[in-house]
């Protein structure tokens, strides 16, 4: 399809929200303040697995605390993300428990006048427990024997018994999967690991609720789909949905850290229906590091190949450790399925997925939602396979890459879609150049104590989850859009902004599509009771779901609008057009050819208002039925210090296609942020538990879970970034998503860069000094 | 019951006196006492530099500061750093020219150490600004677009 | 621990304020252990918000004047306890012959940090990993403590007696650093290994010495989170003087440190690594001092 040129799309313009960030005036959730308002704590489990005997309260109600234990909550079992399809959603936790599963698991809460007050309250209550067996390792869980985290949970309407720790299985397989291996010269098996990181987005987790005199509730929160909690709140506290007002608030950082509606969010309610005024939760770093974590992979992979590097087969076995929780196991699987599949083209595949719970703090979709993990093992069996063959990896890739015509279901085996756009040859050629990777000799060709080496790596992740078909994931957005008698126009979508500039991009996309300036475009304030259903700001659908139906909207506003315009102007609707105009700053509506047959957007709006015609104001829902896949390709460079094993990361290119890119400085943003984050996951961050507490050994804090720092990064003009030229027909303006895609082959490439330095070839993330010492060592001695 | 004392100190220039229990921290002060909520609680154990403030001209961790301790000292938040007449400082703009802001949460501390480095180096070379603003973590942008907005400001 | 609320300080204290050294002695008389003093409190707030510790009163010497200061006078360089670190940078970055104080000093925690913490603090907290304390014992510094039975004297290496603990006794307090002066010829460096930009090192290490052409006349050594205590390494230093400096020789003293220090595995590196690194943090260090020694930069 044609490229369209656009006249606000593409362009580079301050954030709106940028101003109120720049002087501190942008009011988060954990900043909300309302008269009367008490402050919460929670009591938490210091075991990783304890039956509840008793809480004796006594004490604490003395000193005047308002206290909710697992007796005063209603007792129905939910799952705090409601997205899949009733009977796809696995339901295991209430609003506190009578057992607790992991260390730091709330059990009970106070709210006082004072944050402090209500610590001292907190440590007043008495708590008794029954120990029991923990269990901290997925293989063990499965054991028969083993201490049983549940007997059962609830499967849509139904109550599923849970057996030996098993939370859900999932296997897929396309083709014959034996006949693929048999048809192959080689077949190449190996194991890979990533760790349970952990989200740190800045802000930690907060809530506030206000209990309304009807009965009702209004919520400020850090979450990414504030119906989804609307609905959830419903369900368990038995409130009318229309009396439940959830607003969007600023978010400091996310990174799927609350795709779901995080657990203090139902405490806090709780609370403030008991104290009949209004309640704030924050949590502490500490309580926020107990309460998430990315899903870390056991991932074995078999690959069968010809000689000429052609794919016969591939059989992906993965295993979850999900912690205490299952939030989305089931879709983590499908989509890790999905996932592999998408990558490469296999005539035979086979997939077999197991989540298992363990006492730890349960684990949730982090950037990527197993993308990450998946293109960490495949990206390195890629060269394992290329080098085996002696063929350069880029061609490898090049190869065998799922592209343009073929079906894509990343979103798992029931969200399938074919590949409309597809930049992948376009971002590894340019970046080859860029990188310099004619360059780059063997490592048995380097010597000295510091080894540079390049990798590559490629992967995607899908815009949303739509499809023709619709499958097992909700997946719809709806936007109003209204023309003011100035000329603005208001733009009102449930969509959040996670930091990216997804409300930046809407209003863009609105803007294009009527034809005034961006600065008269504004995204209103939303809440639940006035935005219809969006599904989630996740699965880097943004722009591409929510965009669309922003653009739908803006469509039929500005339809009303010609109509009335029409009136004015005397001429057929149908020929008018809206540009862009400065004189006016607004939009001038004209008739191409005709002088005198025009009128600004401003004047036609308040001329149907004083005239009694009405507002052009639409409404619409939309659902997406392709979900596109965003490619996205990296080449990094790394320093090894074979002396101490420190990796640094000294060049960097990453590109995405994103088709139109709709923000280039923020997708460039995202690209930057997402190598950090990624080369994170390579090299540093994990957690892990002491068996013998079950507690966090870092201490649940930074002070000893490291994040790169500024002076960590390469230099600015050693990071290059750039986009494809694609257009996706199906996206608005041609867009796709790039949010998730930006992390997803950065671990990967950056174990191919050092595998490219030293020669070793590490199979388990994070890439510590330590191991590299160690596995450097192994290698001295073999020689 | 602890002693409660009363403070004396200039925030963004107004005098304010606040009576304090001991162990109240400044963090804690400035944004429940005073509403300024610019000053992020992030990790309270002084890894993240979230809460970063100029305590008599200086960036100065607000989590880990009692409020007792810093009666008589004139204090900078993000919301004093403006001119009085709302026009920004250099920096501030420059974040925004760059898009060096995402989520916001970290911005109130980069801007205030990007602007504190300024005043000591006037400029200031890409590895001085990495080092300079090593102690503040943000999660999103990967540094890169806040490097380039400070660097930006150099003259 | 999942009780800790790093948002608020839940520890209640008294809070003392005092304005001369001797106000802070007789506090500290009348409260003995159950005081603390308090300095930058980039360590001490931590450490009570964490639960380690919980003092009943605080005694605050920031508005002691007579405590900081730096002063170089009468063969010594003396630094007052209470003396931030953003000023010993400064200092040192004017003076350049503390070069191994000065790199260290730049590489403690983050400008926020220097701005708040003091010099007596970061050693008073008696942390293995203390940047300050390799570059302090390499120039054999001592620090002088202060009660109110009067003044004493101590080497900085008898000073340190385990993990958070020193010599200091209840009722006194750590009232100044001093360094002897340094000969021009000396070379000295410092450096540390770190898992980010700004952090905790795993393995720290100063070196000072000094040359007579291609002899190295004299050396000390000291390293940080290696053993309970930063510690001298005073074995593997010997092997160098008096003798040609060459690589064969230094390769001899890196195999020597790994023998001498008693490092442990927590949560920032193993004892492995810390025993592999320390050999190549001491020769990279070594041989930065070496070259400063001799005039180059």
């Amino acid at each position: 399809m044609k490229k369209r040129t656009f006249s606000t799309v593409g362009q580079v313009t301050r954030r709106k929200d940028g101003i109120s960030k720049v002087t501190g005036r942008e009011v988060y959730s954990s900043d909300v303040s309302l008269p009367n308002m008490l402050y919460a704590r929670v009591l938490r489990s210091p075991y990783p697995h304890a039956k509840i005997v008793s809480i004796d309260l006594t004490e604490a109600e003395k000193m005047g605390a308002i206290c909710i234990t697992p007796a005063d909550v209603p007792k129905i079992r939910y799952n705090e993300r409601q997205v899949s399809i009733p009977e796809k959603t696995y339901r295991d936790r209430t609003v506190l428990p009578e057992k607790t599963r992991h260390v730091g698991e709330g059990i009970a809460a106070v709210a006082a006048r004072t944050e402090a007050l209500a610590e001292k309250m907190l440590q007043k209550i008495t708590v008794k427990y029954e120990r029991l067996k923990a269990v901290f390792d997925p293989f063990e869980a499965m054991k028969p024997g083993a201490s049983q985290l549940y007997k059962d949970v609830i499967l849509g309407d139904v109550v599923l018994p849970i057996t030996r720790n098993i939370a859900c299985n999932r296997e897929v397989s396309e083709g014959d999967i034996e006949k693929g291996f048999k048809e192959a010269d080689l077949v190449i098996e190996n194991e890979f690991r990533t760790g349970r990181a952990y989200h740190h987005q800045m802000e930690t987790k907060a809530v506030v609720c206000r209990p309304e005199p009807d009965g009702g509730i209004t919520i400020w929160s850090t979450m990414q789909s504030i119906h989804n909690a609307r609905q959830l709140l419903g369900r368990i506290f038995n409130i009318s949905l229309s009396k439940i007002n959830v607003h969007r608030v600023p978010i400091g950082g996310t990174f799927g850290s609350s795709i779901q509606m995080n657990s203090p969010v139902a405490i806090c309610v709780a609370l403030a229906l008991k104290a009949r005024t209004p309640v704030k939760l924050v949590l502490t770093r500490e309580e926020d590091m107990y309460d998430h974590c990315k899903y870390p992979s056991i991932i074995k992979l078999k690959h069968g190949i010809k000689r000429d590097g052609t794919i016969t087969a591939g059989e992906m076995k993965v295993f979850v450790d999900i912690g205490a929780h299952n939030i989305q196991a089931y879709p983590l699987l499908g989509c890790m399925a999905g996932w592999f599949v998408s990558l490469y083209r296999m005539p035979h595949m086979r997939f077999e997925g197991t989540s298992v719970y363990t006492n730890k703090a349960p684990a949730c979709a982090m950037q990527g939602f197993g993308n990450p993990q998946v293109s960490f093992a495949v990206e390195s069996q890629i060269d394992i396979i290329a080098e085996e063959l002696g063929i350069d990896p880029i061609e490898m890739r090049l190869k065998n890459y799922v592209g343009l015509g073929e079906t894509f279901w990343g979103q798992g085996p029931t969200v399938r879609s074919v590949i409309r756009s597809c930049g992948v040859e376009e971002m590894l050629i340019k970046g080859k150049e860029l990188i310099g990777w004619d360059k780059r000799v063997k490592p048995e060709e380097k010597t000295g104590r510091f080894r540079l080496g390049i990798g590559v790596g490629r992967s995607f992740h899908t815009s949303g989850t739509g499809a023709p078909v619709p499958g097992e994931v909700m997946d719809y957005s709806t936007a109003m859009v209204k023309f003011n008698e100035d000329g603005s126009v208001d733009c009102l979508t449930a969509l959040m902004c996670h930091g990216g500039g997804t409300l930046e991009a809407i209003a863009k996309i609105v803007a294009e599509e009527i034809g005034v300036p961006l600065t008269k475009v504004e995204i209103s304030p939303a809440d639940t009771r006035s935005t219809g259903y969006d599904v989630c700001t996740h699965a880097t659908r943004g722009v591409y779901c929510g965009g669309a139906s922003a653009q739908r909207a803006a469509n039929e506003a500005k339809r009303k609008l010609l109509k009335f315009a029409s009136r004015i102007l005397e001429v057929n609707p149908e020929v008018l057009k809206i540009r862009p105009d400065e004189e006016s700053d607004q939009g001038i509506i004209f008739l191409e050819g005709a002088k005198g047959k025009s009128i600004t957007v401003g004047e036609v709006a308040r001329i149907a208002q004083i005239k009694g015609w009405g507002t052009a104001i639409s409404v619409e829902s939309h659902r997406q039925v392709n979900c596109p896949p965003c490619f996205v390709t990296n080449l990094i460079e790394v320093e090894v210090d074979t002396e101490t094993g420190q990796i640094k990361p000294v060049r960097a290119v990453a590109a995405v296609d994103a088709g139109t890119v709709i923000n280039p400085d923020l997708a460039a943003g995202q690209l930057e942020g997402g190598l950090c984050r990624g080369i994170g996951l390579a090299l540093l961050e994990d957690t892990e538990y002491n068996p013998e507490t079950g507690e966090l050994t870092c201490g649940a804090n930074l002070t000893d879970y490291k994040i790169y720092t500024s002076a960590d990064m390469p230099l600015v003009d050693d990071i290059h970034t750039f986009f494809a030229s694609t257009y996706e027909p199906s996206g608005p303006m041609g867009a796709k998503g790039v949010g998730e895609a930006a992390i997803n082959c950065t671990a990967g490439t950056v174990a191919n860069a050092i595998y490219n330095a030293i020669g070793v070839r590490f199979k388990e993330a994070p890439i510590t000094p330590e191991k590299v010492l160690a596995k450097l060592g192994e290698k001295t001695k073999k020689h | 019951m602890m002693k409660r004392k009363m403070v004396n100190f200039k925030v963004n220039g107004e005098l304010h006196e606040v009576l304090v229990e001991s162990n109240a921290l400044l963090v804690n002060v400035l944004r429940e006492e005073l509403g300024l909520t610019g000053t992020k609680y992030s990790c309270g154990t002084g890894q993240c530099g979230s809460c970063t403030v100029l305590v008599n001209g200086k960036p100065a961790l607000s989590c880990l500061m009692l409020a007792v301790a810093v009666d008589g000292a004139d204090i900078v938040t993000i919301e004093g750093l403006a001119k009085p007449d709302g026009s920004l400082e250099p920096v501030q703009e420059a974040f925004l020219d760059h898009s060096a802001i995402q989520c916001g949460f970290c911005t109130p501390g980069m801007v205030i150490m990007g602007r504190d480095l300024l005043n000591k180096n006037s400029n200031p070379s890409e590895s001085e600004i990495q080092e300079h603003i090593k102690g503040t973590l943000c999660r999103c942008t990967g540094y890169t677009s806040i490097v380039r907005a400070i660097k930006s400001c150099g003259k | 621990m999942i009780t800790v609320n790093t948002r608020i300080l839940k520890a209640e204290f008294e809070y003392f304020t005092p304005n001369t050294i001797k106000e802070v002695l007789h506090l500290l008389d009348q409260y003995g252990s159950d005081a603390n003093v308090i300095a930058g409190g980039t360590d001490l707030l931590v450490r009570m918000k964490n639960e380690v510790i919980s003092p009943s009163h605080l005694i605050n010497i920031m508005k002691i004047s007579e405590m900081s200061f730096i002063k170089a006078e009468e063969g010594w360089l003396r630094i007052g306890a209470a003396t931030k670190w953003h000023e010993v940078v400064e200092f040192c970055a004017k003076d350049r012959k503390y070069t191994a104080l000065y790199e260290a000093s730049c590489s403690l925690g983050k400008v926020q940090v220097r701005n708040m913490a003091t010099i007596g603090g970061n050693l008073c907290t008696a942390s293995p990993a203390a940047d300050s304390a390799p570059a302090l014992l390499v120039f054999n510094s001592r620090v002088k403590l202060t009660s109110a039975q009067g003044e004493r004297i101590i080497n900085l290496e008898d000073f340190f007696k385990g993990v958070n603990l020193t010599a200091m006794a209840p009722n006194e307090i750590m009232t100044e650093i001093q360094i002897p002066s340094i000969n021009n010829g000396m070379g000295s460096a410092f450096m540390k290994i770190t898992r980010v930009g700004a952090d905790i090192s795993k393995i720290s290490c100063a070196v000072a010495l000094e040359r007579q052409g291609d002899i190295c006349a004299s050396c000390k050594i000291a390293m940080g989170a290696v053993a309970p205590v930063p510690m001298k390494i005073d074995q593997a230093n010997k092997i160098v003087i008096g003798k040609k400096v060459d690589a064969s020789l230094v390769e001899e003293m890196e195999k020597k440190v790994s023998e001498e220090i008693n490092p442990i595995t927590d949560i920032r590196s193993t004892a492995e690594y810390r025993r592999k690194t320390a050999a190549i943090l001491l020769k990279d260090v070594f041989w930065k001092a070496w070259h400063r020694a001799g005039g180059d930069k």
